[in-house]
């Protein structure tokens, strides 16, 4: 289990973060949803240590989490200029030799030996996210897997982390695509101005959406 | 195999592969010409001011580490961080120290391998974050100086600062060639953002685009850099060449980083991704024989940075 605790994050004198209380159970997609800017990304790179946090806590398994615990695919990755796709995830997985780049790239049929630097952007997400299956951890968090990414390579995507799930892993993932969240998480929660407004259930997941509908509504008829 | 073994395997991939994008016949004919001219710089450089060694060691080595833009990749692969990077840094500098050594010149060896050391307790990609000044007013610049506005706007007091330092201290003979490569070192960061469509649209219509860019940023540093010339040939006249060496550098510089941002531009990209070449450029043009390889990358990516424009706005 993953336990955030009254977690409090700035950038200078703006509080990005406040007061976050989340649990993340193993087994479990744990969706988070919100606007652009609402904290997302934010919470992901405190959760990993690329930001260090005001106040509050960060454990798993009742201990420091660190980020050898987590595979963490972000927005946008990083690649190194004349690298093959190859090499990226022979790096990767470095530490896991029972990953089989092979077997995996059948799913996704990727062009391994060219350079990363000539794949589309659907492309570099489909590697990303081989990457961090290559590093086998505990912690799966994606931000924002699904922009850019095919149809055909996103229902694979969401199908491979139905079953990442039943391995027992934990999975926190942000997306704009509601409907990939409603399909796949077991639990969302709505973030908006750094704050957790609401985490919603899988039953109450009609209602989320209602919600999100009705705000939106709200501030159509304001404008027009 | 483990990760580090890995990771240096590629980045020696990596710079063979860039050499190869040059050309390795032609890299070889430049590797032949060149050597003579820049170690003699060298070997002048560890005669008189050896402690310097340390110094340049320091600057070429915080000019990469400071600008990486592959902080979170490194901290992801889990690996003792401080060691990679002492050992990554380590090979950088193994060429010149091999080739002092082999002149005897020992200390000045030591100062350059190890000198560089204390960078690597610094985080990563730290000049990369740097926010944006939005109060600094830069109107007078006009809009073709795009780069030298986000330039100023982004690192104004480091700049100043270190510009009204190094004229305090232009009686020292090494300071011209310590700023010159602090310069060399922050011009990534002023060409690392594409302006709008529009913007390039605009000036490409008036013909000769890469030229005039070039032509412009030459002229407005030379000119902003010019009262360190003076006071380094009013101190060391006899030494006029090394204030020359400077002078073609950071000129050469310019070109480079002003043909690459080109050769990797694309529409509807906000910024430039990945700095390695500009690592490999910095370095072919302070190790020895290695001068002409820098020309020859400008060559190679103005005609890389032409044929993108012409493909986009011609």
């Amino acid at each position: 289990m993953l336990e955030i605790k009254n977690l409090n994050v700035s950038y200078g004198k703006n509080e990005v973060l406040k007061n976050i209380n989340l649990i993340f159970e193993a087994g479990m997609i744990h969706g988070v949803l919100g606007v652009n800017g609402a904290g997302k990304s934010t919470l992901f790179n405190t959760v990993y240590g690329f930001k260090k946090p005001n106040a509050g806590s960060i454990q798993f398994l009742k201990r420091t989490i660190t980020n050898e615990d987590i595979g963490y695919m972000e927005t946008s990755s990083y690649f190194y200029p004349l690298m093959t796709g190859f090499e990226y995830l022979k790096l990767l997985g470095a530490q896991n030799q029972d990953f089989d780049i092979e077997k995996w790239n059948k799913l996704f049929e990727l062009p391994l030996f060219d350079y990363v630097e000539n794949y589309s952007t659907g492309m570099k997400k489909k590697l990303a996210f081989i990457g961090i299956i290559a590093m086998d951890r505990s912690i799966l968090i994606l931000d924002e897997p699904f922009n850019g990414v095919d149809i055909e390579s996103n229902e694979k995507l969401l199908q491979l982390l139905v079953r990442l799930k039943s391995t027992n892993k934990i999975i926190m993932i942000s997306s704009h695509i509601i409907e990939s969240l409603t399909r796949i998480c077991d639990r969302i929660s709505l973030i908006e101005h750094g704050l957790i407004k609401t985490t919603f259930e899988k039953n109450e997941f009609p209602i989320l959406e209602k919600e999100l509908k009705d705000s939106i509504k709200l501030k159509i008829d304001d404008v027009l | 195999m483990n990760t580090i073994e890995r990771f240096l395997n590629l980045r020696i991939k990596q710079f063979s592969r860039s050499i190869r994008e040059i050309g390795i016949p032609l890299f070889f004919i430049l590797l032949i010409i060149t050597t003579g001219i820049t170690f003699r710089i060298l070997v002048f450089l560890s005669e008189v001011q050896r402690i310097e060694m340390g110094i340049i060691s320091i600057i070429i080595i915080g000019s990469i580490h400071f600008t990486r833009d592959d902080a979170h990749f490194i901290k992801s692969l889990t690996v003792n961080q401080i060691f990679l990077l002492l050992t990554e840094y380590s090979l950088i500098l193994l060429p010149v120290s091999l080739l002092m050594l082999f002149l005897g010149k020992i200390e000045p060896a030591i100062y350059w391998q190890f000198g560089f050391m204390p960078v690597v307790f610094f985080p990563m990609g730290n000049l990369k974050n740097n926010k944006v000044a939005p109060w600094l007013n830069l109107d007078r610049i006009p809009g073709a100086f795009f780069e030298i506005k986000l330039g100023l706007r982004k690192m104004f007091f480091a700049i100043i600062l270190i510009y009204l330092l190094a004229l305090g201290c232009s009686f020292f003979i090494g300071t011209l060639i310590l700023f010159s490569i602090f310069i060399l070192m922050l011009l990534p960061t002023f060409f690392e953002y594409f302006e709008s469509k529009e913007m390039i649209v605009m000036e490409y219509k008036k013909g000769n685009f890469l030229r005039s860019k070039i032509f412009n940023h030459l002229f407005f540093f030379q000119i902003a850099l010019f009262p360190h010339f003076l006071l380094f040939l009013f101190y060391h006249s006899e030494m006029w060449y090394l204030g020359l060496a400077c002078f073609v550098g950071l000129s050469l510089g310019i070109m480079f980083n002003i043909v690459y941002k080109y050769a990797s531009y694309r529409p509807n990209v906000p910024r430039m991704f990945g700095n390695s070449f500009q690592g490999v450029f910095l370095f072919t043009l302070v190790m020895p024989g290695l001068v002409l390889v820098s020309i020859g990358m400008i060559v190679y990516f103005w005609h890389k940075a032409k044929k993108k424009l012409a493909f986009y706005y011609a």
